[in-house]
């Protein structure tokens, strides 16, 4: 028997040493908010699945499920503070900022350069939001939106209205029209969409677009007296008091435009492609033929003509691993994000496109939503083009925004007064 | 024997105080010492009274203060008198007590997060209940949009948990249980009514678990948050804001020196409220030697 | 004397009927929102944010299925139970032991601990979030079972010393006296004729922090990373996001989460109940 023991033994050993070769696969800790009803979940999932697939025995990643954004971005930032990041973060600008201010993420700006491929593919204007004075990247953007206004096509015919509105005076008509109709104009709640509308609103006129464009850099915002902006400040608080809004306009709750939209009882919302598959149905319950009659459009604007909202990288991802292992792997996933096959992926699964110069077949976009497609094509005949207050604004201010809107929107303080308010709160 | 007395009163003390001392007073340091500092994403740096100087010249920070004032104002003046009347009724086995007792609690069962929508449509001001009762009743001219509206917001989300009291009926219950019964004994005998009974008797004897209540319903009052976060976020207009939301606020724009100076103000008051509560309801008057 | 002769009967009529209006008031005050709630778990999410009647249109399980299958809520509800029990159990001992000779005895510094543990009933929770997390860090606690309960008895505490020693208060001083005088220490009065008398205010204690910790999300999303430790509630989160939402299935997965602490609020009400009709220990 004991022959058997010593070459029983020496395998053993053997096979013991080995394992941890074979098993060299380095963990990657990616923390999620995609989850649940999130609208970019399905996106996600195919993400982790291919790139575990590509990096088996490499890589693998394996997620942190942390439902909503706030939780999400309040658990990041207490993470940052203590030093104890997930190597993989995502999250909208405001939370990207944060983190590139804390210093505890990783500088991309070395691996683009390492690839210039990689790095190319991208739109030129595609990293301003997250780059720092020092030309510094903190975060890498994986969205391009096109914010448009969803409108009812079917409640517009039925009110008589032949187009959807090109100028203000017309969206303004077009909407005591739909009032007489019977319908509710435009679906808000005192936050995100009316957010959206104020945008466009200031973004069409004159010096607006560039004020939304540049003013977000640093620095103290300058609002009251600021011709684009007290303009449009005051049509938005016009469409308030002509009626053109919900009667529960306030709610500050996303659910309370969306589902008059989707019940087809407001005929228009301003909100981003994402909301597309929800108006054609998936994961929730609309309007009978909701997904055939609604169609996206531009903003209304002047004579000079009409305005569009679009964000490049809006929403991105940092690095917050500490060993260069699991950064490598982390920059990989990163490029694996943002490649061809993903990208249109994001697109053909959660309706939103990426930051780079994705090439489309003929084939492909006959599998994308023709709304997602027209929005872009028609980026192509607007006037003015400008980023949402998200990117224009510091937190505090769509706080107090939020806070201050119904007071002015009901004639409780004037234009001065509420653009002093906001700017105050910077 | 003292000896070993006051060493198994300390050992007794012992985990309690390592617990307080982990998870409470390095918050509490914490909270102090930040609340003199600018704290945002890029990290701290000293600013003195900065913070506080600036909170005192805002008039957010006034509204919070007046507004949480009235909260508090309606938590000691209604909240905890409607626990203690619910308590002695329910005390009285009257039929269904037990049933209504376990009905009672069920508000302080429930989460917030969906209170917070029960409330929002409740209110609201296309479809809410409340608007279509008054409509019901021929009191159309009194609709409003509650939760939205300057004048309505702070007394509309007030009245979502004033009635809730299913918590300090449930303490003062078990406090009344506790009581001996030959104490009633001479009253019973004497002829005094349940009324009598309730107000010369049983009332003396809660003073000190009502003084309890009153110190956890302001001290709850103070940290109130999450049904003015989940409703009105403090608006319109700061309408609603009180001192508990203000330091979210002041936290979710990452001006972490100020939401902890905020923080230290809810601290003192509250400090300061149990101190006077318990010099009001006497409470611990009476102890071994 | 039995309590029977200062309970039920023999009550006059007007006072019967100003004691069931009172009771009425606060059934409806108290149940509208809760029967609301559990009716909108039958709706769709269109119902429930429209004037859509009290009543579903249709009764519709959607919501419930959704609720055990798409979060798979019943795993989670036994990881809510461990956690909410182990920090009820512990903090009720912990409080007890801290209560009782702050309520029965004279040392230096009783005060003082009286003051400093209401410390902690104010703090309030946002300014807790960043020291917590880096005590649970530095502690190692990070995604363990264990740092949360111990996180939620730090935190839920004073609240419960408080009740505790005010319930201590009133205990009678002569049994107390009774055992000293037969040569009891500390220990053995504190187990074998505090405790014992103090069920009423026990199980008051362990339904108050057991319903807390039940329903608090902030701190268990952020101890708690790994899957298999998801509490329930932090499970429900998944119905609703920034732009997307599941109301019913929200509202059935809050109705089956309720039934938990409803179950433990009987069971342990029947202690106070014994206590109120026992009356057994005379003074």
């Amino acid at each position: 028997m004991h022959k058997f023991l010593g070459p029983i033994m020496a395998g053993a050993v053997c096979a013991l040493l080995a394992t941890p070769a074979a098993a060299q696969e380095t963990q990657i800790n990616w923390a999620t908010f995609w989850v649940g009803t999130n609208p970019l979940r399905p996106w996600g999932e195919a993400l982790l699945d291919g790139y575990n697939a590509e990096h088996a025995g490499r890589y693998q990643i394996e997620t942190e499920e942390i439902p909503g954004d706030k939780a999400y971005r309040d658990k990041m930032r207490a993470d940052a503070v203590a030093d104890a990041l997930p190597d993989l973060i995502t999250g909208n600008t405001a939370l990207m900022k944060d983190l590139r201010d804390s210093g505890r993420v990783v500088n991309l700006m070395p691996y683009l350069e390492a690839d210039p491929e990689w790095r190319d593919s991208f739109f030129d204007n595609a990293f301003d939001t997250y780059l720092t004075d020092g030309g510094e990247l903190y975060a890498l953007p994986y969205s391009r939106d096109y914010i448009g206004i969803f409108y009812n096509k079917a409640m517009f015919e039925q009110a008589g209205i032949e187009e959807f509105p090109r100028t203000w005076d017309a969206f303004f008509e077009a909407c005591g029209t739909l009032s007489a109709a019977g319908f509710i104009p435009m679906a808000t709640e005192g936050d995100w969409t009316t957010r959206l509308m104020w945008a466009n609103m200031i973004g069409t006129q004159p010096g607006g677009a560039e004020w939304l464009s540049t003013a977000g850099g640093s620095g103290e915002l300058e609002l009251v007296g600021n011709a684009p902006v007290v303009a449009g400040t005051e049509m938005l608080r016009r469409m308030h008091e002509e009626g053109c809004t919900n009667e529960d306009a306030f709610t500050g709750q996303y659910a309370t435009g969306a589902t008059l939209f989707l019940q087809a009882e407001a005929a228009m919302i301003a909100n981003g492609p994402w909301m597309i598959p929800n108006i054609k149905g998936v994961n929730t319950e609309t309007a009978e033929g909701l997904g055939e009659d609604v169609d996206y459009a531009v903003s209304p604007g002047t004579e000079e003509g009409r305005g569009l909202i679009v964000v490049t990288g809006e929403a991105g991802f940092a690095i917050g691993a500490k060993d260069q292992d699991k950064i490598d792997g982390s920059v990989a996933f990163l490029k694996y994000l943002t490649s061809d096959e993903q990208m249109l992926n994001q697109a053909m699964m959660v309706s939103r496109f990426g930051p780079t110069r994705m090439q489309l077949t003929d084939e492909q976009r006959g599998q994308l939503e023709p709304m997602l497609l027209d929005i872009v094509a028609e980026s192509e005949d607007v006037s003015f083009v400008y980023p949402h207050t998200n990117i224009t604004m510091p937190t505090a201010i769509i706080q107090e925004f939020i806070n201050s809107w119904p007071a002015y929107a009901r004639g409780q303080i004037d234009t001065e007064t509420f653009l002093e308010i906001l700017e105050d709160a910077q | 024997m003292q000896k070993s007395l006051g060493l198994s009163i300390f050992v007794s003390l012992l985990p309690a105080i390592a617990l307080f001392a982990t998870f409470l007073a390095f918050p509490f340091a914490t909270i102090l010492v930040t609340s003199f500092f600018e704290w945002n994403a890029s990290g701290l740096t000293f600013n003195g009274g900065a913070n506080y100087l600036e909170l005192w010249d805002s008039r957010s920070f006034k509204s919070a203060l007046q507004n949480t004032a009235i909260w508090v104002g309606a938590a000691v003046l209604i909240h905890v008198p409607l626990a203690v009347v619910l308590a002695m009724i329910l005390s009285r086995r009257v039929k269904g007590w037990k049933v209504f007792r376990t009905l009672f609690f069920l508000p302080n069962i429930v989460s917030y997060s969906a209170l917070a929508i029960v409330f929002l449509g409740f209110y609201n001001a296309r479809y809410g209940a409340l608007n279509m009762l008054l409509e019901d009743i021929g009191l159309g001219h009194l609709q409003q949009d509650w939760l939205f509206q300057y004048n309505t917001a702070l007394y509309a989300l007030i009245a979502t948990w004033i009635f809730h009291v299913g918590l300090y009926m449930i303490i003062v219950m078990a406090e009344i249980a506790s009581i001996p019964e030959d104490i009633y004994e001479a009253a019973v005998i004497e002829g005094a009514s349940d009324v009598q009974q309730d107000w010369f008797i049983t009332l003396p004897l809660l003073r000190n678990v009502i003084g309890t209540c009153m110190i956890l319903t302001v001290t709850q009052s103070l940290i109130y948050f999450e049904g003015i976060f989940l409703t009105t976020k403090g608006g319109p207009a700061n309408a609603s804001l009180n001192m508990s939301m203000a330091t979210y606020r002041a936290f979710e724009r990452f001006d972490w020196g100020e939401a902890n100076a905020i923080g230290m103000h809810i601290v003192l008051f509250g400090v300061i409220a149990i101190v006077l509560i318990r010099h009001i309801f006497r409470i611990g008057e009476r102890y071994f030697d | 004397m039995s309590d029977h002769d200062r309970t039920a009967w023999g009550r006059p009529l007007w006072l019967t009927i100003t004691y069931y209006a009172i009771i009425a008031w606060f059934c409806f005050a108290m149940l509208f929102p809760i029967l609301w709630l559990v009716l909108a778990a039958f709706k769709t999410n269109a119902e429930i944010l429209s004037a859509s009647g009290y009543f579903p249109r249709q009764w519709n399980l959607g919501g419930f299925e959704d609720a055990l299958t798409e979060i798979g809520l019943l795993r989670y509800l036994a990881n809510s139970f461990l956690v909410s029990a182990g920090a009820a159990s512990l903090v009720v001992m912990v409080s007890a032991m801290a209560a009782y000779p702050v309520a029965r005895f004279q040392f230096r510094g009783r005060n003082l601990i009286t003051i400093i543990f209401a410390l902690g009933l104010v703090m309030p929770f946002t300014a807790l979030i960043v020291p917590e997390t880096l005590i649970i860090r530095t502690l190692g606690l990070h995604d363990t079972r264990i740092g949360l309960i111990l996180l939620y008895a730090g935190l839920f505490l004073p609240i419960s010393f408080l009740v505790m020693r005010a319930f201590f208060l009133s205990l009678p001083l002569s049994i107390e006296e009774a055992a000293i005088m037969d040569g009891a220490n500390y220990w053995q009065i504190l187990t074998r004729v505090v405790l014992p008398l103090s069920g009423p205010g026990i199980s008051t204690v362990a339904i108050m922090i057991f319903v807390f910790t039940w329903n608090e999300f902030l701190f268990a999303t952020l101890v708690l990373s790994s899957e298999e430790k998801r509490t329930a509630q932090v499970a429900i989160r998944f119905f609703q996001s920034q732009f997307d939402f599941n109301l019913p299935g929200m509202f059935a997965a809050i109705t089956i989460v309720m039934l938990v602490p409803i179950l433990v609020f009987v069971v342990l009400q029947e202690r106070v109940v014994r206590g109120l009709t026992a009356g057994a220990v005379k003074g």
